[in-house]
């Protein structure tokens, strides 16, 4: 293995010092980039010009034909047709899956930053409908700092980017169907519920007196099915239409209110709808608390669905995605603790003791939230 | 799960985002009328091209041939100044290193490649694979050792540079063990022990050592407030090794901060046009004619766009100098951008500059987070520099 080190270890003085000094970082602009025009139009037709740099075709084609270290008009005219024929070989477009035919039409010469180049014209034809492709084969295996950087037209809009030897394809993504970021939000909004549990124990504390009526200052079980279900209606409905009000209004700029102000308030009204369960006495307030109530959630929905959504395009249909989502899970949760909460209500241990100890549980919950976020 | 919801959102406009970044456009293309038209001049004339194809493709094969094959590029990209032949040598290196077990000198070039492209955490890597392979390599210790120095981890320089004085390399081991000790704490100490070591060898190292040495000196002296002896310093590094970028740069930044605009225009007239000649050019000439946008700044930028649509980041200290030198119309924007690239920059490399261009940007910002960030390490490390000092005083003071 000696024999190989010769440039390191020959000894004292042969230490390698201008690997120390004086190497300033391999200059990228210098470090060999090609530079690929292409426009793909809705008719079929293709164009675009693919500008390499001299130096780097020189390793590729012989352009110093006489070998006197400058590269002549003549020797590159001499060279066409190599030139023509590396590109064809190296450089694939794509349409649809089929192949785009080209050719190149002419050589001319021109600069990037400084350098010479050779600025090599096409035109061609691809599919006229589909994705495009490109893939270029050119430089990247003899030189590991190759990049093509690219421009592309296409009937969707234009697409700049790079190639380099670990990823020598584009591929043009399909456009973004505006269902899929609907739907997208909708499950947002459905998971930001389910996994939210502030707003789990919220609806939980609304839903628990649902099943009950009020009769001589004291909780008794609801006579008949319709009338817990137009009282579950009846509150859904009211925090709902609140909650959306202030996510339209929050998502859409008209108000602003910071995370810091809302969390603490969502953990009070958790609190407060909670203890609310265990005065009997107070129960004609549910309605207007859980609309007021709905409107600090909102806010706190707002802030989610901002975290999620920090670009401002397509805002609305996010919204109602988002909303929808909300809308969606709630509901769920309505009908899987409706029916329980039906078949609870006969015992009389319901209204007596269980549904104010798991009220009480709500508000500790919440208490102790309270105190995280204020902290 | 927000952040896959947010790509999406993102794709959705990725295609006019990313449309912005049109590619550099070049010069008008032409078609020469003169068969004799020089298009271009081929460094190291068109031999070194002559076979490569095939040697590269023997070099897959024998180890010994590609690491010949890769030094060889890297000392041709070194004297024809052609930075371009790093990706080349790199190429002869690739299916090597992906092996897992790679002899040390195909390592050790790797490492330097990839040093100059401010991918040090890599190289690090790669050298310590190195030495453990080959525990006697001066080389490897001599780049470990300023890979470290390069990035602010003076101490853990410290035992290469005592590696390569135990081992008798006099020379680069003092200015190894000058530039550690320079950074924590004891500056005079680094200088009187350069100066002793130039008074003392009647025979003296190879040119690039001695040029190498006197640059480190003179970089030394200016942290010091001693900017005259830097550029005589600089001047006689200069005259040795002519061919060195980094020292012409460093000249040429001693004569602007000494004002000596007409000296510095010389130093750098002869130089290639690289970034950093570019940079310092324009700095020159605004100084030089108030109010005049300098021409080399068009080139300068277009550079510097290209480079960041290749997807890389090893401009970042000429990036923050420029802005810092040329602020664009809303200057209080700009100076939050600048602190961030002053500070990005100083998480990479840590040399005198990218210091001194952290404080500068902390200072013009009085930004409390980033001067509390480089007080904080100016502490730990003991690095001096009268020139980070003052600008540190001047953003504390109100």
């Amino acid at each position: 293995m000696t024999r190989v080190l010769g440039w390191f270890a020959r000894g004292a003085a042969a230490l390698c010092v201008f690997c120390v000094l004086g190497a300033p970082p391999a200059e990228s602009h210098e470090s060999s980039t090609s530079y690929l025009k292409l426009d793909a139009r809705a008719d079929g037709s293709l164009d675009g010009s693919l500008d390499v740099g001299v130096l780097d075709l020189s390793w590729s084609v012989p352009l110093d034909a006489d070998g006197d270290g400058r590269v002549l008009w003549k020797e590159v005219e001499a060279a066409g047709p190599a030139i023509a024929g590396l590109v064809a070989d190296k450089l694939t477009v794509e349409r649809g899956g089929r192949r785009c035919t080209f050719h190149v039409t002419d050589v001319l010469v021109t600069r990037h930053v400084g350098e010479p180049y050779l600025s090599l014209p096409f035109v061609g034809r691809c599919a006229a409908a589909g994705l495009l492709g490109i893939r270029s084969d050119l430089f990247f295996g003899e030189d590991s700092g190759h990049r093509t950087l690219f421009d592309v037209r296409t009937p969707s809009g234009p697409v700049a980017g790079f190639l380099m030897g670990s990823a020598r394809e584009w591929q043009q993504s399909a456009a973004p169907n505006p269902w899929t970021t609907f739907a997208a939000f909708v499950v947002q909004g459905i998971w930001h519920v389910w996994t939210g549990y502030d707003h789990l124990a919220f609806l939980l504390s609304l839903l628990l007196p649902c099943a009950l009526t009020v009769a001589r200052g004291a909780w008794r079980p609801a006579e008949g099915l319709r009338v817990v279900l137009r009282d579950l209606l009846r509150i859904i409905t009211a925090f709902t239409v609140a909650h959306s009000i202030t996510l339209g209004l929050a998502t859409l700029q008209v108000v602003s209110v910071s995370a810091r102000i809302i969390e603490p308030l969502i953990a009070a009204t958790i609190v407060m709808a909670a203890l609310l369960n265990l005065f009997p006495k107070a129960a004609r307030l549910r309605l207007p608390l859980a609309f007021s109530f709905g409107l600090i959630h909102g806010f706190g929905f707002a802030l989610a669905l901002s975290e999620l959504a920090p670009v401002r395009g397509q805002i609305v249909a996010l919204l109602a995605g988002f909303n929808i989502g909300v809308e969606l899970a709630q509901l769920s949760v309505v009908l899987l603790v409706a029916p329980v909460l039906v078949v609870l209500r006969q015992s009389a241990v319901y209204a007596t003791r269980l549904m104010p100890a798991a009220s009480v549980a709500v508000a500790a919950a919440g208490c102790i939230w309270l105190g995280a976020r204020l902290g | 799960m927000a952040l896959a919801l947010s790509a999406l959102a993102a794709s959705a406009l990725a295609v006019p985002a990313t449309a912005k970044a049109s590619t550099a456009g070049g010069a008008a293309p032409f078609r020469p009328t003169d068969p004799e038209f020089v298009v271009a001049e081929l460094p190291g004339g068109s031999r070194a091209r002559d076979g490569f194809d095939r040697q590269l493709q023997l070099s897959r094969s024998d180890p010994q041939l590609a690491a010949q094959l890769a030094a060889a590029l890297l000392e041709q990209a070194r004297i024809s100044a052609q930075p371009q032949l790093y990706g080349r040598a790199e190429s002869v290196l690739a299916p090597w290193i992906a092996r897992p077990t790679v002899p040390a000198p195909l390592l050790i070039l790797e490492a330097n490649i990839l040093q100059q492209r401010h991918e040090f955490a890599a190289a690090i890597d790669l050298l310590d694979r190195a030495i453990a392979q080959d525990p006697r390599s001066g080389q490897a210790h001599l780049m470990r050792a300023n890979v470290r120095i390069v990035t602010g981890d003076y101490e853990r320089a410290r035992p290469d540079c005592a590696w390569l004085l135990g081992s008798g390399e006099q020379w680069t081991g003092s200015v190894c063990i000058a530039q550690v000790l320079g950074s924590t704490g004891q500056l005079a100490r680094a200088r009187a022990l350069l100066e002793r070591l130039a008074a003392g060898d009647a025979v003296g190292p190879a040119a690039e050592v001695l040029a190498w040495a006197l640059s480190v000196r003179a970089d030394l002296a200016q942290r010091a407030g001693a900017l005259p002896e830097a550029q005589d310093l600089l001047t006689r590094a200069l005259a040795l090794a002519p061919a060195s970028d980094y020292t012409r740069l460093a000249l040429a930044d001693v004569l602007i901060a000494r004002d000596r605009l007409a000296e510095a225009v010389k130093v750098l007239a002869t130089a290639r046009a690289s970034v950093g000649v570019l940079l310092r050019r324009a700095i020159v000439q605004s100084r030089t004619h108030a109010g005049y946008t300098p021409e080399s700044l068009a080139a300068l930028e277009e550079r510097l766009a290209v480079s960041a649509q290749r997807g890389e980041r090893t401009h970042l200290r000429e990036e923050t100098r420029l802005a810092l030198e040329f602020p664009g119309a809303d200057a209080a924007i700009d100076r939050q951008a600048v602190l961030a690239l002053a500070r990005d920059n100083f998480n990479v490399q840590r040399e005198t500059e990218d210091i001194r261009l952290f404080a500068r940007a902390a200072a013009i910002t009085r930004d409390p987070a980033a001067l509390a960030t480089l007080e904080e390490w100016l502490r730990r490390s003991h690095y001096e520099d009268i020139v980070v000092d003052e600008l540190l005083r001047s953003g504390r003071s109100s």
